[in-house]
């Protein structure tokens, strides 16, 4: 910032140290141009082989179908920049579903006592990930692979095994409801993403975050209570994974046992295509919501043009390691 | 010889006590009654050998460790500094040697990581954050985009932004463990003003330094630890290096530097126009048998890469290395080893050692080849060439299944430099081999560094420390960003004609 840009462009300087103040130029810091980049190539790829699929009616849709990774993509990003990654998410999605239509069974009155269950299943959750990982020093992989086999095994029981359950009209506004023009979902993804992208820059727990994430122990010395930031960031995953839960309650009007499978991996995907280290310490919101754009295109496309879910499968797969080998070489200069 | 500190003559003006200060770990006592006094406003130097106390004394200071007995005193109340946020709070702060800096958050956000001033609803004011790391290290005359990413600083700047952190915190006392030991020329001269710009502003500083040179320029007075004991503190004109080395390791050190050797005449390495893209330009020289050749230069100029160039760990764009006449395609440090060069890194823990193996398995690491039949390594031959590793080269050690990381830096020195002799190289090149490792381990080394040579073998020796170089080398080659610019003859070189060299002015 040399002293004559200061001087010449007064304006277009304060608004840059404005921008730099907010931390919104730190998207430079975060290489995301992989995920825009495929994302831009995918949208031209489905807009030329299928006259479906830039209609507006597909083009909610997909942005319905991303509202339900967004959600759970969130609390991961968070989770992997603090280190703290977290595989037990895909089971808490199927529990929080169930657990909505399990207990609201399409009546109002059902509601308020399905809020205070997931609550506790959240609180559960992410109080014993982050202890364990926090105090017990517990390697997060390993201890959310657990907590993932027993949330499962805990939704199998409740179900008994098969979908239950409906959720009332007025929670079913959550999926199909408009905002005016946009879609429910829509604008709420965008304005919690928002939030995040403040949280993170601004305040003090997002600042946490990135230092647990980058060297703990430093983290430590310099005063951060790095227990109390793991615990919180476990409990965030789990909220954001509830949040999912409910949004897709309200999209399927069912409780289904096996709802939140994939979903632990996709959000991981989405989080690292989208630029965060998968090492932690650095990331970026914006570019989970690349990630998570990408995916939901992705699967439309595929769907659009009837290609076999196996080969699905394959296509996403491809798409993470060509993101992450691109992200890798950039990070290991 | 424990004395009280209170007969050190600073009743009035001390701003620390630290009395029969004993700390134990599981195996060892760190350290013993140890004392230790500051006068506020003064540079006071801490030394002593690898071992001796020095960092745990610090750590206890910095509230990382509690120690078993002892009181402190800290600017006249007894203190009990239990967790580092306490020390920080009474004015303690301390610069490790290896930063604490975060390197993915900028350089505001690392001075006030931990103490963010809040602003509105509590979120953190970035402006206030800003504004003031900005006065900070303009204070000290040093000139830091505050919004600049850590990572992407030099060594040197990452050293003021520490220190700026440490302002930050209102620090009466400031400890510095081994600053300088990456920075070089002006980078040190820069340093010492900015230390005595802070004494000015009363500030009190302990400085811990393996190069006794400096702290007869920037010390007042320097407390010597041995051994976990406290051995005497004198004021810095009162006394000499070698009085100041004989209390650190109890014997006179006379020597440092073994006797030249007589190179042989054959050349055993020549470099003609390496040239790497934005980091070699063209370097061409050669290495005779027996010789010593030390490279000399800034930090950055290129010394390291020049090294790893040569031994296949970075690319070339063009030029051509012989050994022993004949030309040598190295493309990777596994060419570069099978053609018998060796290169013992510049920083033994990421490069050098493998610290959760043992000394064994360390030094065997890359000769496997010689020590296995049909894919299974012969455990017995490789034992026998460890021990006998182990003896040459006097490493201490409890034995050969002894972690790596349990030993002292001249120790694991020591096991970087057995792990390629098993091989008996023709090149060896040493990127900074004496770095961190205290004055008696030193001594060892250059003895063996001495004895390589002897061998036949052509040595290569990058070093920022212009003694070492000007005490070891036979020539002395200088680079200056990417180029080399001057070769000396090493037993007529001055350290002005090399500092001169390296910094690219006219020869």
């Amino acid at each position: 910032m040399s002293q004559s840009f200061e001087e010449d462009r007064p304006q277009a300087a304060g608004l840059l140290l404005a921008a730099r103040l907010s931390g919104f130029t730190r998207l430079e810091y975060v290489s995301q141009y992989a995920v825009w980049f495929l994302l831009v190539v995918v949208i031209l790829v489905g807009a030329v082989a299928s006259p479906h699929f830039l209609t507006p009616n597909n083009i909610f849709n997909v942005m319905r179908q991303a509202a339900a990774l967004a959600f759970v993509s969130l609390g991961q990003t968070f989770a992997i920049m603090a280190d703290c990654v977290d595989i037990s998410v895909g089971s808490m999605i199927s529990l929080t579903q169930c657990l909505a239509a399990g207990t609201m069974n399409g009546q109002a009155a059902g509601i308020l006592p399905a809020l205070g269950l997931i609550a506790g299943a959240v609180a559960a959750n992410g109080l014993a990930n982050g202890l364990a990982v926090a105090k017990r020093k517990g390697n997060p992989f390993i201890v959310t692979l657990g907590s993932m086999a027993v949330v499962q095994g805990v939704v199998l029981l409740y179900t008994g095994g098969s979908p239950l359950g409906s959720v009332p009209d007025g929670v079913r506004q959550l999926a199909e409801g408009y905002v005016g023009p946009a879609p429910f979902p829509v604008v709420l993804v965008v304005v919690l993403f928002l939030l995040a992208h403040v949280a993170l820059r601004r305040t003090r727990y997002g600042r946490y975050v990135l230092a647990v994430g980058g060297n703990e122990e430093i983290a430590r010395l310099s005063g951060i209570r790095t227990a109390r930031i793991k615990v919180a960031t476990y409990l965030l995953s789990s909220a954001a994974a509830a949040l999912t839960g409910i949004f897709l309650a309200a999209r399927m009007n069912i409780g289904d046992p096996l709802v939140g499978v994939g979903f632990d991996l996709d959000s991981i995907a989405a989080v690292v295509i989208g630029g965060t280290d998968i090492a932690g310490g650095r990331g970026s919101i914006v570019g989970t919501m690349g990630g998570v754009l990408l995916y939901a295109v992705l699967n439309n496309l595929m769907n659009v043009l009837n290609v076999s879910p196996f080969y699905q499968i394959v296509a996403k797969g491809a798409v993470m390691v060509i993101a992450i080998s691109v992200y890798q070489l950039r990070y290991s200069r | 010889m424990t004395q009280s500190v209170r007969e050190m003559t600073c009743v009035n003006d001390c701003i620390l006590q630290m009395e029969r200060i004993t700390k134990r770990f599981p195996g060892v006592v760190a350290l013993s009654e140890v004392s230790l006094a500051c006068r506020k406003g003064e540079v006071h130097a801490l030394v002593g050998e690898n071992g001796a106390g020095k960092s745990t004394l610090v750590k206890i200071l910095s509230g990382a460790y509690l120690p078993d007995d002892g009181q402190i005193v800290f600017k006249g109340r007894e203190v009990e500094l239990d967790s580092p946020r306490r020390a920080q709070q009474l004015g303690i702060a301390i610069i490790m040697q290896e930063f604490n800096l975060l390197p993915y958050l900028t350089v505001q956000e690392n001075v006030f990581l931990g103490r963010e001033p809040r602003g509105w609803l509590g979120f953190i004011d970035t402006r206030e954050a800003a504004q003031r790391s900005r006065e900070l290290l303009h204070a000290m005359s040093v000139d830091i985009d505050v919004f600049e990413l850590v990572d992407r600083l030099s060594v040197a700047q990452r050293q003021f932004v520490e220190i700026a952190k440490a302002l930050s915190l209102g620090a009466d006392l400031l400890i510095m463990d081994e600053p300088s030991a990456t920075l070089t020329g002006h980078e040190l001269e820069y340093l010492f003003r900015v230390i005595n710009g802070l004494k000015e502003r009363g500030v009190t500083i302990i400085y811990i330094s393996h190069r006794l040179d400096e702290i007869f320029g920037i010390a007042d007075r320097v407390t010597v630890l041995k051994d976990g004991k406290y051995m005497g503190t004198r004021d810095v004109r009162d006394v000499t290096k070698s009085q100041l080395i004989r209390m650190m390791v109890g014997r006179e050190m006379g020597e440092a530097f073994p006797a030249r050797g007589t190179p042989a005449g054959e050349i055993v390495l020549k470099v003609r126009g390496l040239t790497r893209k934005g980091v070699l330009h063209s370097v061409s020289f050669e290495v005779r048998a027996k010789e010593i050749v030390g490279l000399a230069g800034l930090v950055g100029s290129g010394r390291t890469e020049l090294a790893r160039a040569i031994f296949g760990a970075d690319p070339i764009d063009s030029g051509q290395v012989e050994l022993q006449g004949k030309a040598v395609e190295i493309k990777r440090p596994h060419d570069a080893v099978e053609a018998g060069i060796v290169l013992v890194p510049e920083d033994r823990k990421l490069e050098g050692l493998v610290d959760i193996l043992s000394v064994r398995e360390n030094i065997g690491l890359p000769n496997l080849g010689l020590l296995q039949r049909w894919g299974f390594v012969r455990s017995r031959q490789e034992a026998a060439h460890v021990q006998e590793k182990i003896q040459q080269l006097d490493i201490r050690t409890y034995g050969p299944d002894q972690l790596a990381l349990n030993l002292s830096g001249g120790n694991q020195q020591k096991v970087v430099l057995g792990k390629w002799l098993v091989s008996a190289p023709k090149l060896i090149i040493l990127d900074e081999p004496t770095r961190g490792i205290d004055v008696g381990a030193k001594a060892e080394i250059y003895r063996l560094m001495r004895q390589l040579a002897e061998t036949g073998a052509a040595v290569l020796m990058i070093s920022s420390e212009l003694p070492e170089i000007l005490g070891m080398a036979d020539r002395i080659l200088v680079m200056h960003e990417g180029r080399l610019v001057a070769e000396f003859e090493g037993a007529r070189a001055t350290e002005e004609e090399i500092l001169t060299a390296a910094t690219g002015s006219a020869v």
